[in-house]
């Protein structure tokens, strides 16, 4: 399992969870912490609330964007997720809290991570820098130009 | 140390708090929910059973009679509720902020 996502959830027809997540980036991508949100509709005779712990292969390609899961829920709650782009199944949740039913959802995740927040404030330093550089660069004055 | 590296630690540090703080509330929020199930008392028949009603958050929280140490307990999943909420809405406000700061200075 390369990515740990720990947050809450809420499954009434329309399901919400939001939640932190820690990832060693997969095959391809470098490690990483941040949250994760996500909004889905979910069909099947369940509500429930739950504090949840996911394990996912693959890093952000598996916690970003479409996923499809199957939902059981009595208190305890396990539910299995998919990949909706690869069709491949991607890991599990296990969670703790009021609700009970079976649920077949589709959610819509994004993430915000310190890595993207980094990769921001690079950008931001580097734009700073150039704009100190061109206040310190001396003016070239070209001569007679006043003739 | 160049600003570049200064202003990513800095970014790292102020980033990481809010998680570190959230990952807490979790874990507490957790603990009180399975303090304010063993501490219900039973229904008048007798029986153990999960009732539950709609909260502020919209998260379904156990309705049968509780022991004062239960009630304590579900005010704590509250409480633990509101400070995982608020760190991962700081999170993201500072993140909005970098967002906004990057576009400005572009």
């Amino acid at each position: 399992m390369n990515s740990i996502i720990v947050g809450i959830e809420r499954t009434a027809a329309l399901q919400l969870n939001l939640g932190i997540v820690i990832t060693d980036g997969g095959a391809t991508g470098n490690p990483d912490a941040g949250i994760v949100g996500g909004v889905g509709v979910a069909v099947g005779p369940e509500v429930g609330a739950t504090a949840f712990l996911t394990f996912l292969v693959g890093g952000r390609e598996n916690f970003e964007g479409r996923t499809d899961s199957l939902n059981f829920s009595a208190g305890l709650e396990l539910e299995f997720h998919k990949n909706a782009t690869t069709r491949d199944w991607i890991g599990f949740t296990i969670g703790y809290g009021p609700g009970a039913g079976v649920s077949l959802s589709a959610t819509n995740s994004a993430a915000a991570t310190i890595g993207d927040a980094i990769d921001l404030a690079r950008s931001i330093a580097r734009r700073i820098s150039e704009i100190a550089g061109s206040i310190g660069a001396p003016v070239a004055i070209k001569e007679n130009s006043c003739q | 140390m160049s600003i570049e590296s200064t202003v990513m630690s800095v970014v790292a540090l102020i980033l990481t708090i809010p998680l570190l703080t959230g990952t807490y509330a979790l874990a507490q929020m957790t603990r009180f929910v399975f303090k304010t199930v063993s501490l219900r008392k039973p229904n008048s028949d007798g029986l153990w059973s999960a009732r539950y009603y709609w909260n502020p958050f919209n998260v379904l929280i156990m309705k049968n009679e509780l022991t004062s140490a239960g009630l304590e307990a579900r005010s704590s999943v509250i409480r633990y509720l509101r400070l995982f909420l608020l760190s991962l809405l700081s999170f993201a406000l500072f993140f909005i902020l970098l967002i906004i700061i990057s576009s400005t200075l572009e």
